[in-house]
């Protein structure tokens, strides 16, 4: 139950700073027009196809005592941010970045540029109608993207195995507990791991879909936007 | 108050080069008049802001952009407020929700908020959801939160556009007390003659010559349609005003109201209910045809002494012919082919067959 209680607790973390840095990045993508657009949206779905042992592969290397998440564990005295708590939750922050920023990106394309300027013409700022105008718009794309990357960040495996290895109570997450249960024939905790997952995971995507809005409420979002 | 532009906008397909100095004398409407595609709504975003510019844009002695002092005031820091086509209202937020988002903002106090409540009717709504609203009252929602804004300037970006005629004539004679009773200066956009000789105290005409935007004339509308070659009088809706004093208030004998011109008067089939003793009449150049006597056998009701002022062949089969009648201009848009048959010509005496008047304000 460790390893439930830490999955649970790598996820909230992740899909916290998700919300925080995609907001601006999928803001960027949606309404600017900048030179190396496409290399910026490139760069951010890469975890959608890349393999996970790539990803943590290159992300050993970086989070480890010779790549910048040494030095920034050297500040604290530790030698590596590899096989450590907060190497899990950059890790996962990464590997889940696309499924937060894309949908948030969906959510301002379609609500567009108009809802900011007219607020404008009635003394908003920037900051002001971003609060009250675009966040309660984007609701239902914040719903979606904050359960994407939950679940996303539930399920990983790849990455975790790559920069976490296998640490009861620092590093060890469902998905891993779970493989070292089946390794060592323990198929009865196996079973309820996997039973847990499965149900959490149905949970989060009925939510999402039950969230998704329909055909006509879309037209009346178009509609004030 | 008087708003000075100078600028340059640079579209894909086409430029804006503005130099002009709108004046009001007082709080009134400048209409903003021009084909579709020539710019008119970027013009009226250039001058809130919501365009990227070169140039200046002050308003009074305010400021809001000039590229040789280093300013460009953002939107919500310039004093306008903008009334868009589409009224933009906030769907998330109900009616007084929205009205709320202005006030909230400005300094407009709670008896702004009923006057404009009451002056737009739309005190039944507040509690409404913007969804079940219909579009003349989207629209009369979205000016009254304009108006909370309390903006020294008000822009009109063709309002009226996508209502059907009923929800227009609603809305139209609002615009003009709006801006008397608050005080405030418009200028409004449209492509409709009808509105515009409906709402206009002053005109500018916006035209494109090889994708390059300007200003082609300005002045009071009476000015304007002067000029036989304005461009109002190349549409098929082109038109003339009459200027007249209401002879006696309300329904008449037989339903209609009686205005004199100077020596003449016309008949309107409908009621005039309202203050003030002068009213602007509005008449169709292709509702008024020529005779050269008086029919008495007529079902028309107003037929009019008047004398040829100026005749114009149109690329068509027809003719624009200005008339002047008690000393104002009436136009006449007959077939060429009667022309010539009546042998009409410049300086004739003729009579005037007015097939509808309308009352334009």
């Amino acid at each position: 139950m460790d390893a439930l209680f830490l999955t649970l607790k790598l996820a909230f973390i992740s899909t916290f700073i998700l919300l925080i840095i995609s907001t601006p990045i999928a803001w960027g993508l949606a309404h600017k027009q900048f030179k190396g657009k496409y290399l910026v949206e490139a760069i951010i779905a890469l975890p959608l196809v890349l393999p996970p042992t790539v990803l943590g592969f290159y992300l050993l290397i970086a989070l480890g005592p010779d790549g910048p998440g040494g030095w920034i564990a050297s500040l604290w005295g530790d030698r590596t941010l590899a096989f450590s708590f907060t190497g899990l939750v950059i890790g996962s922050v990464i590997y889940s970045l696309p499924f937060v920023v894309l949908p948030l990106q969906n959510g301002f394309t379609l609500i567009g540029s108009r809802p900011i300027q007219v607020a404008a013409t009635l003394r908003a700022s920037f900051l002001d109608s971003f609060r009250h105008i675009i966040l309660p718009l984007a609701k239902p794309a914040y719903i979606t993207a904050a359960t994407l990357g939950f679940a996303h960040t539930l399920g990983e495996f790849g990455v975790v195995l790559m920069i976490g290895g296998n640490i009861p109570n620092e590093t060890q997450v469902v998905s891993i507990a779970i493989f070292e249960h089946v390794e060592t024939m323990n198929y009865g905790d196996a079973h309820l791991l996997s039973g847990i997952l499965l149900g959490l995971s149905f949970i989060l995507l009925t939510l999402v879909y039950r969230n998704r809005p329909n055909a006509n409420s879309q037209s009346q979002g178009s509609q004030l936007l | 108050m008087k708003l000075l532009l100078d600028f340059k906008l640079v579209k894909d397909k086409f430029s804006l080069i503005i130099e002009h100095e709108i004046v009001w004398n007082s709080a009134s409407v400048h209409v903003l008049f021009g084909p579709s595609g020539c710019g008119k709504s970027h013009l009226l975003r250039s001058i809130a802001g919501l365009e990227t510019i070169s140039g200046v844009v002050q308003f009074n002695e305010a400021c809001w952009s000039d590229p040789t002092k280093n300013i460009n005031l953002p939107t919500h820091k310039r004093n306008v407020a903008m009334v868009f086509q589409d009224s933009q209202l906030f769907t998330h937020l109900n009616v007084n929700q929205n009205l709320m988002f202005a006030l909230d903002r400005s300094n407009a106090n709670q008896q702004d908020f009923d006057l404009c409540v009451q002056q737009l009717n739309i005190k039944h709504l507040l509690n409404h959801r913007i969804n079940d609203l219909s579009g003349g009252e989207k629209q009369r929602v979205s000016i009254a939160r304009s108006l909370l804004s309390k903006p020294q300037l008000l822009l009109m970006d063709e309002p009226l556009a996508s209502l059907d005629w009923k929800s227009k004539a609603e809305i139209l004679p609002f615009i003009q007390i709006i801006s008397q009773s608050w005080n405030l200066p418009i200028l409004y956009v449209t492509h409709s003659i009808d509105e515009v000789m409906q709402l206009a105290d002053n005109v500018i005409l916006l035209d494109k010559y090889n994708d390059i935007s300007q200003v082609d004339k300005s002045g009071t509308l009476m000015e304007i349609l002067a000029d036989i070659n304005n461009p109002f009088n190349q549409h098929p809706d082109a038109s003339s005003l009459l200027i007249g004093k209401i002879k006696q208030e309300g329904y008449q004998q037989d339903g209609l109201s009686k205005v004199m011109l100077n020596e003449q008067c016309v008949y309107l089939t409908q009621p005039i209910t309202r203050k003030s003793d002068r009213v602007r009449l509005s008449v169709h150049a292709k509702d008024v045809s020529i005779s050269l006597s008086h029919a008495m056998d007529s079902s028309i009701l107003n037929i009019l002494n008047g004398k040829i002022v100026n005749i114009q062949h149109e690329e068509t089969a027809h003719c624009l012919i200005q008339l002047e009648v008690d000393g104002q201009l009436l136009l006449s848009r007959i077939s060429s082919y009667s022309a010539k048959r009546l042998n009409l010509r410049i300086d004739q005496n003729i009579f005037a067959q007015i097939k509808g008047v309308a009352l334009a304000r």
